[in-house]
């Protein structure tokens, strides 16, 4: 969906017309569950979000600014949804910045890694990502954000995320077919 | 793998896994909908109660004064005429002498907008009254008390109107020359009306820089509702009341829910006492008794939230914040006289403040003068000094 797309469904929506929401369901609900995933773990809670994410963007559709990127705009609303979330639950907030701690063992072993990735298909590989590199290539891919939007948006300096992205794709490429 | 593979396989992924939810935020979005109309609905109810609020201070207030004291049953036959006049004006209505009382009567709803703390012994009149009415009339009442104030709508979607539950807010600013006794005099008039001070904060005299401040105080204070309107009045007649403000919060809605909620738990309180006499076995019992004890607890839990809303409905919260002056300010369109007065005792006073500061500048300025002066008398005598030395050479 292109800026201009979406001022039209944001326009819809201020005049109460729920197909302007329905459009932007239809372009944004797997980016936005899959970025209120990568945060919150559980299926059923991103859901939830997910349908709250909605509900919100329907309500505060009038503070939309146009002109500004905004699945940039959307991203920081769901990121933002996805921390109050967190802090209401009282879990810990999973730390934005070092992914050693919440990658998964394959990672912090890198030669272990380097024999077993051989051998693995795409989707077993994408469970060797920590949950913040696929926040970062989902923001990056699917999202097409620039580094310099999900920095601003993670509050990350723009050299990591560019790094753990580099570092992301690199494990990715290595699936076989 | 190349870029644009890996690209295209993570965006077949999040579409895999994207859920169908649809369906649920359509729900949502109706619901929340739904809330809004409500939201409406009793903001209808409350609002048009708010604004006829605004003129009972004026109007219905003196009025009120005015029969203030009376038995109730002279008030109500006393609000009784004022309802006649207003359904009179507003309908249209060519009141005949018989009906008009009845139809008076019946249009409670308009007057219970106008003074709902009489409203009690208004329904009592209306009851006595409405005995007496036709049912066309009363049918024709209703109609033209609708027309009349805009209220009746209101009043038709909460029968129960005497059982309201309103919280009233008034905030109060108010001005003395006599700071002292008129805080002695709230605090007796307080526990007199069988109310009690919730906070209370006093500023004693202070000299900062320049600026003298005077004594103010703020004070929160909680009256019985039915007592309120009397303390207001003896604080209009003990000071000069600058600021006046009355907020009424309609939460009928949210006591009656909560009423029915409670119902609810005790139904199950009682439902399950009885699951656990028939009780069998010990599993069973402790079951039971773990439910019980949860129920028990929500109960609790919902009653104290009633039983605070049962203080806020019963008593009034008034804030009021007093503060001392020299002279309180005027209250009338002043004359021509006065206003040349008060000018010149304005300027004399500035001037006189004015020669006073340059006074006081002057005195405490002092050291500071002395130090400048000695320093240049200082250098004179140095250069005095050095030009006789060059003259003797």
């Amino acid at each position: 969906m292109v800026n201009e797309e979406f001022e039209k469904c944001i326009q819809q929506m201020k005049d109460k017309d729920r197909l302007g929401l329905q459009s932007v369901y239809e372009a944004y609900n797997g980016y936005i569950y899959a970025i209120l995933l990568s945060y919150v773990g559980r299926h059923e809670d991103a859901e939830d979000l997910t349908v709250d994410f909605f509900i919100h963007l329907w309500s505060k559709a009038g503070s939309y600014r146009p002109g500004s990127g905004h699945k940039a705009w959307i991203t920081r609303m769901a990121r933002n949804l996805a921390v109050d979330f967190l802090r209401k639950n009282r879990r810990e907030i999973p730390a934005e910045e070092p992914a050693e701690q919440t990658g998964t063992p394959a990672q912090t072993v890198p030669s272990a890694e380097d024999t077993a990735v051989e051998k693995l298909g795409f989707s077993d590989l994408i469970q060797t990502l920590s949950e913040e590199e696929k926040r970062i290539v989902t923001m990056k891919i699917r999202g097409e954000l620039t580094f310099k939007e999900i920095s601003s948006i993670l509050e990350m300096p723009m050299g990591t995320v560019s790094w753990k992205y580099q570092e992301a794709a690199k494990k990715l490429r290595r699936a076989q077919g | 793998m190349t870029d644009h593979e890996f690209e295209k396989r993570w965006n077949e992924m999040i579409d895999e896994q994207a859920p169908e939810l649809w369906d649920r935020i359509e729900m949502r979005l109706a619901m929340e909908a739904g809330q809004e109309q409500s939201a409406d609905l009793k903001q209808q109810a409350v609002v048009p109660k708010q604004a006829e609020e605004g003129e009972k201070t004026g109007f219905f207030r003196r009025l009120k004064g005015f029969f203030f004291g009376g038995s109730s049953l002279r008030t109500a036959a006393s609000l009784t005429c004022l309802a006649v006049i207003v359904t009179a004006i507003g309908g249209g209505l060519s009141g005949m002498g018989g009906s008009a009382a009845a139809k008076g009567v019946l249009s409670s709803p308009a007057m219970e907008a106008a003074d709902y703390d009489s409203m009690v012994s208004a329904k009592e009149a209306a009851v006595e009254n409405g005995a007496m009415a036709g049912g066309d009339e009363v049918w024709s009442a209703e109609t033209s008390a609708s027309q009349t104030s805009g209220t009746g709508e209101a009043a038709g979607q909460v029968p129960e109107q005497a059982e309201r539950k309103l919280i009233r807010n008034v905030s109060i600013s108010a001005e003395t020359m006599d700071f002292d006794s008129l805080i002695e005099k709230i605090k007796t008039q307080t526990s007199q009306a069988g109310g009690y001070i919730e906070s209370s904060s006093i500023d004693g005299n202070r000299y900062g820089g320049s600026i003298y401040s005077r004594r103010s105080a703020n004070l929160t204070l909680r009256i019985p509702s039915d007592q309120t309107d009397a303390f207001l009045k003896t604080l209009e007649g003990e000071s000069n009341i600058i600021n006046q403000s009355e907020n009424l919060t309609d939460v009928t809605l949210q006591y009656v829910d909560m009423e029915s909620h409670i119902k609810a738990l005790r139904t199950e309180e009682e439902q399950l006492l009885k699951l656990m006499e028939q009780a069998e076995s010990t599993d069973d019992l402790i079951q039971i008794q773990s439910q019980l004890t949860n129920v028990r607890y929500q109960i609790e839990s919902w009653q104290s939230q009633l039983n605070t809303y049962d203080n806020l409905v019963d008593y009034d919260t008034v804030e009021l914040y007093v503060q001392e002056v020299k002279q309180e300010s005027l209250t009338g369109e002043p004359t021509v006289w006065e206003r040349i007065r008060s000018g010149l005792a304005d300027n004399t006073a500035a001037l006189l403040n004015g020669i006073g500061n340059l006074l006081i500048w002057l005195i405490t300025m002092i050291p500071v003068f002395a130090v400048i002066f000695a320093v240049i008398f200082a250098i004179i005598g140095l250069m005095r000094k050095v030009r006789g030395r060059r003259r003797n050479k």
